[in-house]
C-alpha cells in the first residue's frame, strides 16, 4: 500500500495547532507520508512573506507566534500544489472561502482522495436553508468529506491543555485513519460514523448559547440557564431526529455535543453577544462587529437559518425556544418570552 | 384514592419549606387533594416562642426561610406520627442521616396505601460500605412505594419563584400523574420519568463530578479540560447506573436531573468551590469545609469514597478512572495535577 498523503488548506490558529499533531503523527506512523503540506494565505509580515517566515522557523508568527511546528509541515501559496498529491486533505479555513477553495481544487486532486473539515459553521443553501460544510465540500469536489468538531478552543489545544474532539467519519476504511491523524497526548478524539449529527451539532450550539447570554444578561439565576441549556440540548436532539434522520442519542453524549455546548453557554462568543445586547440595548448588527470580529457564524443567524428551516416544516411550535430566541433577535419577541417558552415547551417529545 | 390526596411533608428546612409553598397552593388549588397540608417542624425555641406557633400564626419559617410566606393551610405539627397519620402523600425532605430513625417512628402508623416521594439528596453508606439509595431506605422500613424528586433546584431560587425545572423519578405510572400535580408549578417544572433509581443516582454522583471540575478550575486548565471532566464525569454516572441499577434508559440524563443539574453543580455547586480551592490553598478538604461552609460536610467526598468501594468491590476502578482519581485525589493519594492524566486513557477514548 502506498503511503497516504496529508494536506492542511489553510493556517489561522485552528488550523496551524492542528497542524502540529498531524505532522508528529505521520511522522510516527508506518501508513503516512512524512512530509505534510500546509496552505498558507499569503501575507508579508515585516517585509517577509508569511510561508518563509513558517518554512524557515516554523512558527506561524501572524497566527499562532508562541507555537513550533515540526519541520515536516511546509507551508505553500498555492492551494493546488499543496492538495494536488493528498489522500486526505484537511480544510480549516473560514467556511465562507470554501466554495471558491474547491472551485479550484476541482479536477485538480486525487479523485480518490478523503476531506476532513474542521470548519465551525455552514453556508446557505440556495433556497435559503442551512447548508452543512461537508456537504458543500462532498458537492462541489466529488469526495467524500469527514468533519472534526469538539470541545476546542485552539489556544487551549495549542497550550496542551487536556481536550477532546469528535471525527463523524464518512468512510469505514478511514475510522482508525484520522483518529490516529488528529489525536494526541492531551487532545482526545473519538470517531462516530455519524457525520451529520456531529456537525449539526456544532452549528446549534450558537443558538444555545446565544439563548444561555440573554439569560445572563437577564441576571437569571443557575437553574434557569441549566434550563435553558437543556431544553436547547432537547431541541438539538429533536433537530437531528427531523432534518438529518438516522443519528444516534449516544453521539449527543460526545464532545461535539454535551461538552461542546458546555463550554459555548459557559465561555463562548455567541454568549457573550447575547449579553452585551440584553444589557446594551445596542441592536445585534452594530454588536455583532465590534465585539466579535471573525468568521464564524453566531447565534442570531444561525437561528435565522434554522427558523427557515423549521418554518418550511411548520416545525417552530415544536421547537420553541430555537424559535424564541430567533424571534428575539428579530425583534418580535421581548425578552421576557425566554423563560415563557421554558414553561410551557412540551415535555412529550 | 378516591377519597381527596391527604400530604404530609416531613421536614421544615430551607428546601422543605421553599417546597411547601409549592405543595400548599396546589393543595388548595386543585379539588383532587385535601386542602390541609401538614409539615412536620422539629420543635425549636425561637426568641422564647415555640417555631410551630410561629409558622402557625405568621405562616413563616423564620429560621429556615425568612422573607417568604407559606400558604396559610400548611400547618406545622410538632409530633412525626400526628404529621403523617392520615397522609396519603408522604413528603421526606429531612436530612438522610434522620431517615431510618423516622422511619421506624412511623412503622405501622401511617396509612398502609400511602406512598412516599424523597426529595433528599445524598445516600446512605450501605451495611459494609456502598451507597444505599435514600428512596430505598424507605422502601424497606416504611414498605411502601418511595417515588423521588431531583433537579437543578436551589431552594433560595425556588422559593424565590425563579424558573427552574426538575425531574420526578416513579416506578410506579399510576403515582405519576397525582405527584406532578401536587409539585408542578408556573416557575416549577416537572417532568416525571420511571427510572427513579438513575434519578437519585445522578443527584448523589454530580456531586463526585463537581469536585473533578472545581480541581481543574484550580489547576486552571482552561474552558475545554473542564467541559471535557463534565463529559467523562456524565459517562461514567451512566455506566455506573448501568452496573449497578440497570435498565435504566438514556434519556433520562437528559432530564434536569441528570445533564442540567450536573452543569450547574459544576459551574455554581459548592463542591466545585471547595475542591478549586483545595487545589489553590494546599488546606485539607476538613480545613476547608470549616472555612468556607461552616463546618457542613460536602457531598463530593464522602460519595467518592462509598462509590469506589463498590467499584473495587467489581474489580471497577480501571473502568471508572475520573471517579478513582478523584476519590484518590480527595484522600491525598494522588496529586490534583495527576487527575488528567488518569483521564488520558479513558475507555470512552478507547
Amino acid at each position: 500500500m502506498d503511503l497516504l498523503n496529508v494536506c492542511i488548506i489553510g493556517s489561522g490558529n485552528w488550523a496551524t495547532t492542528i497542524a502540529r499533531n498531524v505532522g508528529i503523527n505521520v511522522v510516527n506512523s508506518q501508513f503516512m507520508e512524512n512530509k505534510v503540506n500546509m496552505y498558507v494565505y499569503e501575507e508579508i509580515i515585516d517585509g517577509r512573506k508569511l510561508t518563509d517566515i513558517i518554512n524557515t522557523t516554523h512558527i506561524n508568527v501572524k497566527y499562532m507566534p508562541d507555537y513550533v511546528l515540526p519541520s515536516n509541515v511546509v507551508a505553500y501559496d498555492d492551494v493546488v500544489t499543496t492538495a494536488r498529491d493528498a489522500d486526505i486533505i484537511v480544510f480549516a479555513i473560514p467556511p465562507t472561502f470554501v466554495s471558491s477553495c474547491c472551485k479550484t481544487l476541482l479536477g485538480k486532486i486525487k479523485p480518490m482522495a478523503h476531506a476532513v473539515s474542521l470548519i465551525k459553521g455552514f453556508e446557505r443553501n440556495d433556497d435559503g436553508q442551512i447548508l452543512l460544510i461537508s456537504h458543500l465540500i462532498m458537492r462541489q469536489l466529488k469526495i467524500p468529506c469527514s468533519v472534526l468538531v469538539g470541545c476546542n478552543l485552539a489556544h487551549e489545544i495549542a497550550h496542551n491543555n487536556f481536550a477532546e474532539g469528535t471525527i463523524g467519519c464518512r468512510d469505514q476504511k478511514y475510522l482508525r485513519i484520522l483518529s490516529d491523524l488528529f489525536k494526541s497526548e492531551t487532545f482526545r478524539v473519538v470517531v462516530t460514523d455519524d457525520a451529520d449529527c456531529v456537525e449539526i451539532c456544532a452549528t446549534l450550539r450558537n443558538i444555545i448559547a446565544f439563548g444561555a447570554g440573554l439569560a445572563d444578561g437577564l441576571d437569571f439565576n443557575e437553574n434557569t440557564k441549566a434550563g435553558i441549556i437543556r431544553r436547547g440540548f432537547l431541541e438539538t436532539l429533536q433537530f437531528v431526529d427531523v432534518f438529518y434522520p438516522g443519528s444516534r442519542l449516544a453521539t449527543f453524549f460526545e464532545s461535539c455535543g454535551i461538552s461542546d455546548l458546555v463550554t459555548s453557554c459557559y465561555a463562548n462568543r455567541n454568549r457573550r453577544l447575547a449579553e452585551a445586547f440584553v444589557k446594551t440595548g445596542r441592536p445585534l448588527s452594530e454588536l455583532e462587529h465590534v465585539l466579535i470580529p471573525g468568521h464564524e457564524p453566531l447565534g442570531p443567524v444561525t437561528s435565522e437559518l434554522i427558523n427557515l428551516m423549521l418554518k418550511k416544516k411548520g416545525l417552530e411550535e415544536k421547537f420553541p425556544l430555537f424559535t424564541a430566541i430567533y424571534r428575539i433577535c428579530t425583534g418580535a419577541y421581548p425578552l421576557s418570552r425566554l423563560v415563557e417558552t421554558l414553561r410551557f415547551a412540551r415535555e412529550d417529545m | 384514592m378516591a377519597e381527596k390526596v391527604n400530604v404530609c411533608i416531613v421536614g421544615s428546612g430551607n428546601w422543605g419549606s421553599a417546597i411547601a409553598k409549592i405543595v400548599g397552593a396546589n393543595a388548595s388549588a386543585l379539588p383532587e387533594f385535601e386542602e390541609r397540608v401538614t409539615m412536620f417542624v422539629y420543635e425549636e425555641m425561637i426568641d422564647g416562642k415555640k417555631l410551630t406557633e410561629i409558622i402557625n400564626e405568621t405562616h413563616e419559617n423564620v429560621k429556615y426561610l425568612k422573607g417568604h410566606k407559606l400558604p396559610p393551610n400548611v400547618v406545622a405539627v410538632p409530633d412525626l406520627v400526628e404529621a403523617a397519620k392520615n397522609a396519603d402523600i408522604l413528603i421526606f425532605v429531612v436530612p438522610h442521616q434522620f431517615i431510618p430513625n423516622f422511619c421506624k417512628q412511623l412503622l405501622g402508623k401511617i396509612k398502609p396505601n400511602a406512598i412516599a416521594i424523597s426529595l433528599i439528596k445524598g445516600f446512605d453508606k450501605a451495611e459494609g460500605g456502598g451507597i444505599d439509595l435514600i428512596s430505598h431506605i424507605i422502601t424497606r422500613h416504611l414498605k411502601i412505594p418511595c417515588a423521588v424528586l431531583m433537579g437543578a433546584n436551589l431552594a433560595n431560587e425556588v422559593a424565590e419563584g425563579n424558573f427552574c425545572e426538575t425531574t420526578i423519578g416513579c416506578t410506579d405510572k399510576k403515582y405519576g400523574k397525582v405527584l406532578r400535580d401536587l409539585f408542578q408549578a408556573n416557575h416549577f417544572r416537572v417532568v416525571v420519568v420511571e427510572d427513579s433509581d438513575a434519578v437519585e443516582v445522578c443527584g448523589a454522583l454530580k456531586n463526585i463530578v463537581a469536585c473533578g471540575a472545581g480541581f481543574v478550575d484550580g489547576l486552571k486548565l482552561g474552558d475545554n479540560t473542564k467541559a471535557a471532566v463534565i463529559r467523562l464525569g456524565l459517562m461514567e454516572m451512566i455506566r455506573f447506573v448501568e452496573v449497578f441499577y440497570p435498565g435504566s434508559k438514556l434519556s433520562t440524563f437528559f432530564e434536569s436531573c441528570g445533564v442540567a443539574d450536573l452543569i450547574t453543580t459544576c459551574y455554581g455547586g459548592r463542591n466545585r468551590r471547595v475542591s478549586e480551592a483545595f487545589v489553590t490553598s494546599g488546606k485539607t478538604i476538613e480545613e476547608l469545609e470549616k472555612e468556607m461552609l461552616n463546618g457542613q460536610k460536602l457531598q463530593g467526598p464522602p460519595t467518592a469514597e462509598e462509590v469506589n468501594y463498590m467499584l473495587k468491590n467489581k474489580g471497577l476502578e480501571d473502568k471508572f478512572p475520573l471517579f478513582t482519581a478523584i476519590h484518590k485525589i480527595c484522600t491525598n493519594q494522588l496529586k490534583p495535577k495527576d487527575l488528567i492524566d488518569c483521564i488520558r486513557n479513558h475507555p470512552e477514548h478507547m
